[in-house]
């Protein structure tokens, strides 16, 4: 009969991703980031820095990417515990949608066109009679993975081994049965079970510091790559390359050497090459090799790969989602969306006026209404770096019209466990700190909660912020403008949290 | 009930149709709407998005429209003669 894959054997980029998507089964806790800590001068600079300086709706799909660099941030850590973090429906879709999340013989089929080499087989198999004609076309060992959206996969038994081709068909009808952290299987991916040399891990994905892509490659693929960045170091390659400049086979080459020698350099060279020429020609966010085996007779093979494609780009591309069989109502989430959620994108789909009710459920006490061109991250993250504790992520911006905001912060009110609303922005031209004034103070209202009160504070410097003002001290709220920075007011807000 | 604009019409231009059908036509938040009859209405839910741009108060005779902001002591905008 086949055998359960053992951990060590089989491939260990499910465990990453699980962990870089924050999957189901989620970062433990003790592997969370350090919290962001203020410089020590902070009262006396303007605007403090914060982890995360990236600034595109893509941010929280490039958070991966930032973490495995060893950059710290309370969202990142925030994020991770969630399955994934933007939700959209076919009904009430944000504007902002999440990455676009490839099965894995996705991701390999993309990979193969560029010359990528596979394993033996590497086929999607919907059916056990399906497997065991693959299997009988490989005529050898075999390899079965279920093909979900999820992490776990091994230890769920989703990752099976088979000697031939009944055992084969036995493995695919046990996985294609089996669902996996809710998610039932596409199918059941069959390929060859080759004997592996060496594990490597290979990865291109965004750096947010650098504002660059990065290619990474490690001589420990297999298993965590964060995990080997903090132990081994030495046996990390790192290189960043242009987003204007054709990708060369000479820069592949200088990431390879200097982990690789002899005539394995030029056999990873044409496997960084394409992907990192996949990672800048089809607008990913992640492209990722993990393991990329080395074989007992010298060959490299990708025993398992993983893609993300940016949410933006997926009209750009429209021509190869369809070629993969990617439908356009297909969203791809780790999870569905919830209830909070939903009701926040119906908020945002009723009203064309601005962006409010892009919302991320969390556990916390404290809702947030943030925006403004990054400022949203900078504000999360610092209001966790203070200690506290966010009920929800919501962006607004784009001048939402004062019904939205006021429904916007209704739904926020009406989470069960929120104490206070702290709504925070940059300095902002493009939205009236009036209306938003507005909006929040007649939600709150409306939710039967004096404003005074319920705000903790409001700090949306900007294009007619003295009408703000005045509105926002007619109802007695705590207000700032733009002399206290974004810091300073999310340590306010948690200040207030704190003594309520 | 809106809790921050109050809007004022004199009786004079709320009865003129043509100048009713204006208020309706310049304010971008739908705060004015003449109805079947011909009547002027204001829109009471649309009152609070009202943003200020004193398009309306150039309909009419000076004073003949105002805008309250109950916020701020019912400060008045109006047109000016």
């Amino acid at each position: 009969m086949f055998e359960r894959a053992s951990p060590a054997a089989m491939s260990r980029s499910t465990r990453d991703r699980m962990r870089w998507t924050g999957g189901s089964a989620g970062a433990p806790a003790s592997r969370a980031p350090p919290a962001a800590k203020r410089p020590p001068n902070a009262s006396s600079v303007p605007f403090v820095k914060i982890s995360i300086p990236i600034h595109t709706p893509s941010t929280i799909s490039r958070m991966p990417s930032t973490f495995a660099m060893g950059v710290s941030s309370p969202l990142v850590s925030a994020f991770r515990q969630l399955p994934l973090w933007r939700p959209w429906s076919k009904k009430a879709r944000p504007r902002e949608g999440p990455l676009l999340r490839f099965y894995e013989y996705e991701s390999k089929q993309l990979l193969a066109r560029h010359g990528v080499a596979l394993p033996k087989g590497s086929r999607l198999a919907r059916s056990a009679d399906e497997a065991r004609q693959i299997a009988a076309g490989i005529a050898g060992p075999t390899v079965l993975k279920s093909q979900v959206l999820s992490g776990g996969r091994m230890k769920a038994g989703g990752v099976l081994f088979a000697e031939n081709a009944d055992q084969a068909a036995a493995a695919a009808e046990t996985i294609l049965r089996l669902e996996i952290n809710g998610h039932k299987p596409r199918g059941v991916l069959v390929e060859s079970r080759q004997p592996v040399a060496q594990e490597y891990y290979l990865g291109v994905t965004w750096d947010g510091i650098a504002k660059r892509p990065v290619m990474i490659l490690s001589d420990m693929g297999g298993i965590d790559v964060e995990e080997v960045a903090e132990k081994h170091p030495d046996h990390i390659a790192k290189r960043h390359f242009s987003t204007l400049l054709p990708f060369s086979e000479y820069r592949a080459k200088q990431l390879v050497a200097q982990l690789a020698s002899g005539s394995d350099v030029n056999a990873l060279v044409r496997f960084v090459a394409p992907l990192a020429r996949i990672f800048m020609q089809y607008g990913l966010t992640l492209a990722e090799i993990n393991p990329l085996a080395k074989l007992a007779d010298g060959s490299f093979v990708a025993l398992d790969a993983h893609v993300d494609m940016e949410a933006e780009a997926r009209s750009q591309h429209a021509a190869l989602l369809r070629e993969l069989g990617i439908g356009d109502d297909e969203t791809r989430m780790a999870r569905p969306p919830t209830k909070f959620e939903l009701d926040g994108a119906a908020i945002n789909a009723a009203d064309h006026r601005g962006v409010a009710g892009n919302v991320t459920e969390f556990d916390g006490t404290l809702g947030l209404i943030i925006g403004a061109g990054g400022g949203s991250l900078t504000l999360f993250d610092a209001v966790r770096s203070h200690g506290g504790d966010p009920a929800n992520y919501c962006e607004i911006g784009g001048n939402p019209s004062v019904g939205k905001v006021a429904a916007l912060t209704r739904l926020i009110l009406a989470k069960p466990g929120v104490k206070k609303i702290a709504v925070m922005m940059n300095v902002v031209s493009n939205t009236r700190v009036d209306m938003v004034a507005r909006g929040v103070i007649k939600g709150v209202v409306e939710s039967g909660h004096d404003p005074g009160e319920k705000i903790a504070i409001f700090r949306i410097p900007g294009s007619w912020e003295q009408e703000g003002f005045k509105l926002l001290g007619k109802y007695g709220v705590e207000f700032c403008d733009r002399s206290v920075s974004m810091y300073e007011a999310a340590g306010r807000a948690v200040a207030k949290m704190k003594r309520a | 009930m809106a809790l921050f604009i109050a809007v004022d019409v004199d009786p004079e231009l709320a009865s003129d149709s043509a100048a009713s059908r204006k208020l309706a036509e310049v304010c971008p938040v739908d705060i004015f709407k003449v109805s079947s009859s011909g009547a002027l209405e204001v829109i009471e839910k649309n009152l609070d998005e009202c943003t200020l741009c004193e398009l309306c108060l150039a309909v009419g005779k000076p004073g003949q429209v105002a805008v309250r902001k109950l916020y701020d002591d019912s400060a008045r905008l109006e047109r000016r003669a």
